[in-house]
């Protein structure tokens, strides 16, 4: 359930906002609802430079 | 701001050599395990940091004896960690990687016991230390149990997994916390053990994650370890999630991940699946700290330990 709920606030970042307020209920807790906005809150899809990847 | 006693790494370090001079009284023996405890000071002692945390929940006097304790614990702890680098053969720069894997087994298992005799040892009541003798025997029992799991790499359900995770590097956790908590009269094993097993899982979430994300050759994917993120990776849809799967089922070699390494990483970092296990370990993060202020104790200790806990 949690992470259908991660994969639609990410597909749907618009729908985070709303969340945040309340205003959408998923179904899920208290603590799963403040874990899921302390990371997607704060979190940047963060650009790695995969060139600097070195698995040879 | 709680005092908390320092007790200084190489402190701990001259105890556990000390120990092994007079207990591992061969020459050869020595010269090898020695450079193990050298290698785990440079790594860190944190599991002993927490059990000396413990033991000061309700009084700031340093303790003589928190010095053996910390080096039981860190005896303990090294002798697991060198099993579990043998066991997934995905380290081979550690030194107990480089010496014949007999040797260092045998070390694992000198380790061990140098751990349950210093506790023995400790200068503490005899009923203190025969409860954190329990709490040693029960929590790495459990360890074991987890570790057991791991190593049949056959889970591949979220909640099968946290369980095993809970088990393998929880029960670590609250082995430490109890023990020093238990040196000191604490009657709040409970707690100390609920909170404890969930910031384990938590330390784990972020060591696999790293383990994930990590762009070089220890790279977990590349070492075909089965962790939460890669299981549920090897879930996913996309194409790349089957090249995982042919990967791990060996119908394609490490060779075909390298060619695709560019493209494969750019997914991974992409995927919602990274959010999701940060989003768990946050979770088990919170759940630590929420059940941590149960605990009657000040609230200077407490806001000590919740900086500690959400340092991950």
């Amino acid at each position: 359930m949690l992470q259908k709920v991660v994969e639609k606030l990410i597909e749907q970042p618009n729908l985070l906002e709303e969340f945040k307020k309340g205003k959408l209920n998923f179904g899920i807790s208290e603590t799963e609802k403040a874990a899921v906005l302390d990371v997607l809150g704060k979190e940047d899809v963060q650009g790695i430079d995969v060139q600097k990847c070195y698995w040879q | 701001m709680v005092l908390i006693p320092k007790y200084s790494p190489d402190e701990i370090t001259e105890v556990m050599l000390r120990v092994v001079n007079i207990h591992l009284d061969d020459n050869d023996l020595k010269e090898n395990a020695i450079p193990f405890i050298l290698y785990k000071r440079e790594e860190g002692f944190s599991f002993s940091e927490l059990t000396q945390i413990h033991y000061h929940m309700d009084n700031d006097e340093k303790s003589p004896g928190m010095l053996p304790v910390s080096a039981a614990v860190e005896f303990l702890i090294l002798a697991l960690d060198i099993l579990d680098d043998l066991q997934d053969q995905d380290d081979m720069e550690k030194p107990w990687s480089k010496t014949p894997f007999s040797t260092s087994m045998n070390i694992s298992t000198g380790f061990l016991m140098l751990s349950v005799l210093i506790l023995e040892q400790a200068p503490y009541e005899e009923k203190l230390k025969s409860t954190a003798l329990q709490h040693l025997h029960g929590q790495v029992l459990q360890a074991v149990k987890g570790q057991h799991q791991d190593l049949k790499r056959s889970n591949t359900i979220e909640e099968d997994f946290l369980r095993m995770i809970e088990d393998k590097s929880g029960s670590l956790m609250a082995c430490s916390t109890l023990i020093g908590a238990t040196l000191n009269h604490s009657t709040q094993q409970e707690t100390i053990r609920d909170y404890s097993r969930s910031f384990g899982v938590t330390a784990q979430l972020a060591n696999d994650i790293n383990g994930l994300l990590r762009l070089d050759t220890k790279n977990d994917l590349l070492q075909k370890q089965w962790t939460l993120p890669i299981m549920l990776l090897s879930k996913e849809k996309d194409e790349k999630a089957q090249w995982i799967r042919d990967y791990y089922n060996n119908k394609v070699n490490q060779k075909f991940l390298v060619e695709r390494e560019e493209s494969l990483f750019q997914w991974i970092h992409q995927s919602p699946v990274i959010s999701y296990v940060r989003i768990i370990k946050r979770l088990y993060q919170r759940k630590a700290i929420d059940r941590m202020r149960d605990l009657h104790v000040s609230q200077e200790w407490k806001s000590c330990m919740e900086e500690y806990l959400e340092h991950l």
